[in-house]
Formats: C-alpha cells, structure tokens, sequence
C-alpha cells in the first residue's frame, strides 16, 4: 500500500521491452491491473507489463498523466481524449486498445475503440475491407445469404381475409 | 500463447498482401517492422473488435460491418453484442406528423462516448405507408398500426426493426362487434423478457354506457390475446385509457393534460395502478400536465402557457412522483428569439427527452414546424435546432435504434401456423 507521506508515491512500470518509467501512483492507477497490484502490495520494487512495448506504454503514461491532471470535469476530459487521439495512426490505436484492454483502463479502452470505429463510419464494405488489410473470406454463396438479411422480410403476414 | 503466434502469422500475409496493392500508410510503414510485433485488427481478439464494433451505429453494423468477415459476422450475430449494443444506443426523438405520409424526423445525440455534446444526427429513412404510424417503440422494436381493408375496426399490427428490416404480423385481436379501437402498444417485461402488445379499445355496455377493454398479447407465446380487468379502476382513472400511452421498462403509462390521476399497467404482473397526481400541481384550463417517457421512468412536466419555466416531477415505480429538476429559460429568451426572428408570445411547449434525462427538448409555437430548442440539462445551455419540416400536428415519440428481434423459435412456429 501507498505509504501515508506528504511525498507523492511514484511507480516504475517496466515494457516487454525492458524501457523503464517512472509515473505516480495517483496517474497510474487510472489502470486497475496497476491499482489492483498497488492494493496487493505487490507494486514495491518494477512493475513489469509483459504485453506493452515501450513506444506505447510511453504514449499511455502522457494519457494517465494528462487526464488525472484535469479536475472531475467530464467535458474537459473528453476534449483533452479527442485532442490525445487526434494525430494517432491506426497501428498505434491498435497497440493503444490492446495495452487499455491489458491495463484495465475502461475510459481509454471506450475512447480508442470509439476512434476506430468512426474510421469505419460511412464507409462501404470493401473499404473497410481495404483500410484494415481484412480479407473477405465468405463464399459467395454466403454473402449472397447476407445480404438477403437486408431485404425487408415479411413474416406471418395475415391477409385481411383471415379472421 | 499459441493464439498469438497464429494471429501474427496470418498478419504477415495481410501485410504482404497490403504492400503489393499499396494499401495505406500504416501496412507499408509496417514492412520494415513485421519481424517485430505489428498490430492491425485482424489481429486483435474477440472482445476488443467486440469493443469497437459496439461504438457502431446499429444501421452500420447491419449495412455494413456484418458484411465485411465471416468473424464480425459471428461476433454480430451473438446475443451478448446485441443487448451491450441496446445499452449504448442513445434514445431520441422520432418526430412524426399526423397529416401526412412522410418520413418522420429522428433527432438524437450523437455517439461520441459518454459526455454528450449536442452534435444532432437527423435522419429520415422510416418508410412509412399511408395510414400507417409508429405509435411507441420499444429497444428499436416499434409498432405499425394499419386499419384492416374496407373494415376499420379490425386492426392490421405489426411488429417491425427498420434497421434490421424485419417485420412480422403480431395475431389479430378479435374486438367486440361493435367496439372502437384506441391504441395498441408495444411494451417490455424485463424480468420475464418478454415483449408485449398491449391492445385498448371500448365496447358498449350494458345501459349503453362504455366500457374500456384492455387485451395484452406475449409476443412468443401463442397466438392468443388475453383480456384484462379494467374493472376494479376508478372512474376518475378508467377514462385516461383513451389517450396515447407512454411506455417505459416495464411498463405502459395513460395521463391526461387535466387529469389528476395518472394510470400506470405494470406489463409483468398486468395489473393496473393509480397514482395521483402530487397535491401541490395546480391544474386547470391553462395549466396542464405534460407526461414523457425517459424509457426508465415518466416524468410529469407542469406547463403554464405562455410559460418559460417548468417544473418537473419524475415517478420511477407507480405510486410516487418526485420534484426532480426546476428548468427555467426566461434568461434565454432573447437567444430563441434573435435564432428565429420572432417574438415569443406563447412560450414553448414541451416535446421529451433525449439520451434519458439529458437533454430536454422544446418545440416553438411561433416557428413549430421547423424549430426545436434543445437544453442540456447539465451545461444548463440551450441549442436553437432547425429541422426541415416536422408539420404542424407532430407527435414526438421516444425511439432508439437496435439490432433486437423477436425470439427465432417462435416465429418460425407463427409463420408456419399461418
């Protein structure tokens, strides 16, 4: 546990490529794998974060830093999330939503997700298909299947006749 | 994990392939790194392209994202995305005019995560036929209500997702020779999971006094309409089941503009209950009561015409109404008129919700065709809102886009019955 000292608590958190970096305890926590080990007392010495690489656990530190900074305004917090994401590519995202999901960090973990997503807005299918390197593995026949999901389906339609 | 090494191999191809098409920067930025670990979303999991779909609106996920891979297919298609999906989707306003055949409006607020910032999406696909009106909906299920050819008391029901473009019949409800039909409503029991039509109309009684019916139909279970006892309700309370319901989870709800009892049917155990209305509501020819649903609860807003000030009382079970919010827009009055170029003379009238309890939204005598002020309840600011054309008669109802249906099981066992 944090000790009770007019000093704040700093961590050092390790990547899976043994970059080090010092972060306070009250930023970091905004991660509830961080929070739980830190409740568990098992934050003492390096925390090692075996599925983030250093480029981007750096990227999530300026985050954890940047919005436990802001005072509980939910306003200034979004706007301080979209101005963080807004020059991001997607292969950084990517590592973004995975280290969010491994950290625990519900507010990032919406936010990035949120930014893929409006990737994906408007677009049509084979654009998606494009822009993410996905390859389109239906047969035809299936996605002749799919799209007959669209057609308006008319079921147990009664005729007036019926009584 | 083995996973993980399979995933990273199938990237590789991806990024081979992306490089030979000369795909985006980020694939041919990723060849001098692809010994390294290199993400793209094939190779993320289950629950984090779980996690992004889910930010999708519904009519993007069915037009497009379903058909993009076999595994956002699957991932689409489970029951888990569906209701986590519901619960991000955002209630608005379907706004609709009584005189005409046209597409509704559907005034929302927009995705964007949590915080909500007044970016409106308006949309007009609802194909509507002639006659044909949404009169509530429900999780993205609504009502379509057509009278049956050359007999008008006989109703044509069903249940329809416009974003899903599904439709079904619901079984026709056998009225009394000679009764008039109300209103049919579709309503949700949560704790049994059933959707129910609740179906109101009037037949003459004995001493050609009427009498209101009330027959509720689960959607699921047979075929058969049940008849509900409206007998046991006062007289002061029995009357208000002629006026358009409210539904809220749960619930179907009947409130009249002078009326100072409000009638509440609980749509697990059917039965009906008053609740008077809070003693100190003054109620007479120029102050009335307004009721909207948030879909979690009814609130009563208390109008004065010529009013700029309500106050408004939220009843989350039946039985107890609540002062919850004073929302006064005297101060803003110069804004409303300088947007429009009008003089306000009759104030504005009260129209719902958007997002539950979030944004309370007012339409314009002067300019009600077109305008809508919309106030944030948190930011206490208002928005000036010019919609196309919404009509002069326009009924305001509470709706969300979803990708909910109707249990599978029982349909096929309806259609085939038919």
């Amino acid at each position: 546990m944090a000790a009770e000292t007019g000093t704040p608590t700093t961590l050092t958190l390790k990547s899976n490529d043994d970059e080090l970096f010092s972060v306070a305890e009250s930023a970091a926590i905004l991660s509830v794998t961080i929070r739980n080990m830190v409740e568990d007392g098992c934050a003492g010495g390096v925390i090692p974060l075996d599925n983030v690489d250093g480029k981007t656990l750096a990227s999530v530190i300026t985050y954890m830093n940047g919005i436990s900074a802001i005072p509980a305004d939910e306003e200034k917090k979004k706007s301080y999330r979209d101005k963080f994401l807004s020059d991001k590519d997607f292969e950084t995202l990517a590592d973004m939503v995975l280290a969010a999901n491994y950290l625990n960090m519900s507010c990032l973990m919406d936010a990035v997700s949120a930014k893929i997503a409006q990737v994906m807005e408007k677009k049509s299918v084979g654009w998606v298909r494009r822009k993410f390197g996905i390859e389109n593995d239906y047969t035809p026949e299936e996605e002749a299947a799919v799209k007959e999901e669209h057609k308006w389906t008319f079921e147990g339609v009664e005729t007036d006749d019926d009584n | 994990m083995p996973i993980i090494e399979k995933l990273n191999l199938e990237k590789k191809v991806d990024v081979q392939k992306c490089n030979r098409r000369s795909r985006p920067y980020y694939f041919r930025r990723c060849k001098h790194k692809c010994l390294s670990s290199t993400t793209s979303i094939e190779s993320l999991p289950d629950e984090i392209v779980f996690q992004i779909l889910l930010q999708l609106e519904a009519e993007e996920i069915y037009e497009s994202a379903m058909l993009v891979c076999r595994r956002w297919y699957k991932i689409i298609h489970t029951h888990d995305f569906i209701q986590e999906h519901l619960k991000h989707s955002s209630p608005g306003l379907l706004i609709q005019d009584w005189t005409t055949s046209e597409d509704p409006t559907f005034v929302t607020l927009s995705r964007g995560g949590k915080v909500n910032n007044f970016k409106f999406k308006l949309k007009s696909k609802y194909r509507l036929n002639l006659n044909s009106k949404y009169w509530a909906t429900f999780n993205g299920l609504a009502l379509e209500d057509y009278p049956s050819k050359g007999n008008n008391l006989h109703r044509t029901v069903f249940v329809v997702n416009d974003t899903t473009n599904k439709r079904i019949a619901v079984p026709q409800f056998s009225a009394h020779q000679h009764a008039c039909h109300y209103f049919s409503c579709l309503g949700y029991a949560p704790a049994s999971k059933e959707y129910k039509v609740v179906h109101i109309h009037s037949y003459p009684g004995s001493n050609n006094l009427s009498i209101q019916g009330c027959a509720i139909l689960t959607l699921g279970v047979g075929k058969s309409w049940r008849c509900i006892d409206t007998q046991h309700i006062p007289a002061t309370a029995v009357h208000l089941l002629a006026y358009r319901p409210l539904i809220t989870e749960g619930f179907v709800h009947w409130g009249g503009w002078f009326s100072t009892c409000f009638l509440s049917l609980n749509l697990e155990s059917e039965i009906f209950t008053e609740t008077p209305i809070p003693h100190d509501i003054y109620v007479d020819r120029i102050v009335y009561n307004y009721y909207f649903s948030t879909w979690r609860s009814v609130t009563l807003i208390n109008a004065t015409r010529r009013g700029f000030s309500w106050d408004i009382w939220e009843m989350k079970k039946p039985g107890e109404w609540k002062k919850v919010l004073k929302i006064d827009l005297d101060a803003q009055k110069c804004k409303i008129e300088k947007h429009w170029g009008c003089t306000l003379l009759n104030g504005l009238i009260p129209a719902g919700w958007l997002n539950y309890m979030d944004v309370f939204v007012l339409s314009v005598w002067e300019v009600r065709d077109k305008a809508l002020v919309l106030y944030d309840v948190r930011t206490r600011e208002i928005e000036c809102l010019d919609l196309d054309c919404i009509g002069d008669l326009s009924i305001y109802c509470l709706h969300r886009n979803s990708l909910v249906w109707l249990d599978h099981t029982w349909m096929d066992s309806a259609s085939k019955s038919n």
